[in-house]
């Protein structure tokens, strides 16, 4: 069976989504050792910056988006951007692999731990949670709404070419295509596409509108909030300023995943 | 060994029990055609589609808003050898013959544990407080089941006397949290009590539509306002999307539309 790692990227005008998916790719290389594949609209241009880090390109379009987003690089600055979210239901057509795991390319990987995936003996596997590097400040969202279906994170998955696959994401197109619909139709109050959002609304159908088991990753999904700043890499530790209540403080963390929501201090430890 | 559902429905002034009878009474026939199902009522003027109905003859819920008084006489008036006793403000959304197998080694059972419209186990003690304070068997008689034998014989005849005399015994067996109300929850619990029951944990359950027990964030007063609520043409129920399976106990009455029973008779005739 083929395994590999699918990462999905398109610039908008501030954060540099293919240099992002090289270092990220790089890192799979060095804890992972799996083939990469990236999924984005600019293939000339990451052609001229990938070395050896990824393994196949996939050219695509730009996918259709009125989706904007604010980035924040920590308490102080922030910019409405343009956010092309809108691809991953595609990844089932697109992977070459059998056994995929699809990053998001804000995720560090500093470890091994998504090996594991492979292992798991299931066909699917996403988080239904994930842990805030700095405790208690925020609870992850467990539900889309206060009396909806629970909630299901897309930044990192695990999916197996199957029958049970396929449906489940032409499904997730088939809710990106009618996302109004069944926005309304869950009570999502924002207005702008979430991968988070389809995938979570889509597992609960094909469920029959049940609860699902938990399918989670093994591990936690370890995040840092878009008000957090990451300072500093060094091997697989990250040196982080965090947040709260407007006051800094300083952390590391060693040897764990990371997914960072600060785009712009990435950017900036990475390099890129 | 006969074996039925027994309901008990008298109409007052502000609710149609009879209405919620029969709409229950459909969805288990709609379910298992061959289920029988006996109605417990004082009038004979009620829209018929039981095996059996008896007619109370000492109606000692007569001057009463709410008429629990007569409840305990489902061992009574029951005509079956197993019987289980439902609460009327119920469908049955899934076939539950199966229950029977389970409940055959039992002389008497109650549901001891029930889940929200998203199959999550209830935890949350907010109406429980009563029985969790003051030590009783934290059960539920919305659903229960009991075979005909002289120990729950012996069980009514206390739960008679309990409600009959309900002042005295949640003195004597209620040091806080005091049901202010006879309640037929509480009257059974004291009788599990005293007479030490030993209730089982067999996993039947029921949907407990009482909003505060949710897992909701937000606090609603009624579920009924706070869900999208669909009974489809085939009789399914969805609940902000959630399909709801096996026993649904909705406790809001105005959530019984006439479109429902409509469905419902569609279905089942």
């Amino acid at each position: 069976m083929s395994k590999g790692i699918l990462l999905f990227a398109h610039n908008n005008s501030d954060i540099d989504y293919i240099k992002q998916a090289v270092f990220c790719a790089s890192r799979i290389k060095q804890f992972l050792g799996l083939q990469v594949s990236l999924v984005t609209s600019s293939v000339d241009y990451a052609k001229s910056i990938i070395k050896d880090e990824i393994d196949n390109i996939i050219e695509v379009e730009i996918p259709k988006s009125n989706n904007n987003k604010t980035f924040r690089d920590g308490l102080y600055a922030q910019k409405k951007l343009p956010w092309n979210n809108a691809g991953r239901a595609m990844c089932y057509d697109l992977s070459p692999y059998e056994q995929t795991i699809v990053i998001d390319t804000d995720f560090i990987i500093n470890s091994s731990n998504l090996l594991k995936c492979f292992d798991s003996g299931k066909n699917l596997l996403i988080n239904k949670d994930w842990v805030d590097v700095k405790h208690n400040r925020v609870t992850s969202m467990k539900r889309i709404t206060d009396t909806g279906v629970a909630m299901y994170w897309a930044t990192v998955f695990y999916f197996t070419k199957s029958t049970q696959n396929k449906i489940l994401f032409d499904l997730i197109l088939h809710i990106q295509e009618n996302y109004d619909f069944y926005r309304l139709k869950y009570k999502i109050v924002e207005t702008k596409f979430r991968n988070d959002y389809a995938f979570s609304i889509a597992l609960h159908i094909l469920n029959g509108f049940s609860p699902l088991e938990d399918i989670s990753i093994p591990g936690n999904l370890w995040q840092t909030l878009d008000k957090d700043i990451l300072i500093d890499m060094k091997d697989t530790g990250l040196l982080f300023l965090l947040e709260k209540d407007s006051e800094y403080y300083p952390a590391r963390i060693k040897d764990t995943d990371v997914h960072i929501m600060n785009k712009y201090s990435l950017g900036r430890c990475t390099n890129v | 060994m006969s074996r039925g559902i027994v309901l008990v429905a008298q109409n007052n002034k502000e609710s149609n029990y009879l209405d919620q009878a029969y709409a229950l009474a459909l969805s288990i026939k709609l379910q298992s055609k061959d289920t029988n199902v006996c109605l417990i009522t004082d009038t004979d003027d009620f829209k018929n589609c039981y095996d059996h109905t008896v007619i109370l003859k000492d109606d000692l819920a007569k001057d009463k808003d709410w008429k629990i008084q007569n409840r305990y006489k489902v061992f009574e008036h029951t005509p079956y050898d197993e019987t289980i006793v439902m609460d009327v403000d119920m469908l049955v959304l899934n076939n539950i013959d199966h229950w029977w197998e389970m409940l055959s080694t039992e002389d008497l059972f109650f549901v001891t544990d029930v889940k929200t419209y998203r199959n999550e186990k209830i935890n949350d003690q907010y109406y429980r407080k009563t029985f969790i304070e003051n030590n009783l068997p934290n059960i539920y008689s919305g659903v229960y089941y009991f075979k005909k034998n002289n120990f729950v014989k012996k069980f009514f005849m206390l739960v008679e006397d309990i409600m009959k005399n309900f002042d005295e015994y949640n003195n004597m067996l209620c040091d806080t949290t005091k049901q202010k109300w006879v309640s037929y929850d509480v009257c059974t619990a004291f009788a599990c009590k005293i007479l030490d029951v030993n209730i089982s944990n067999i996993p039947i359950t029921f949907t407990h539509m009482k909003p505060r027990i949710q897992n909701w964030n937000n606090h609603h007063t009624r579920w009924t306002a706070a869900l999208d609520i669909e009974f489809t043409n085939d009789c399914r129920l969805y609940l902000d999307n959630f399909l709801q399976k096996d026993v649904f106990h909705y406790t809001e009455k105005n959530f019984l539309t006439s479109t429902i029973i409509e469905r419902l008779e569609q279905c089942t005739i």
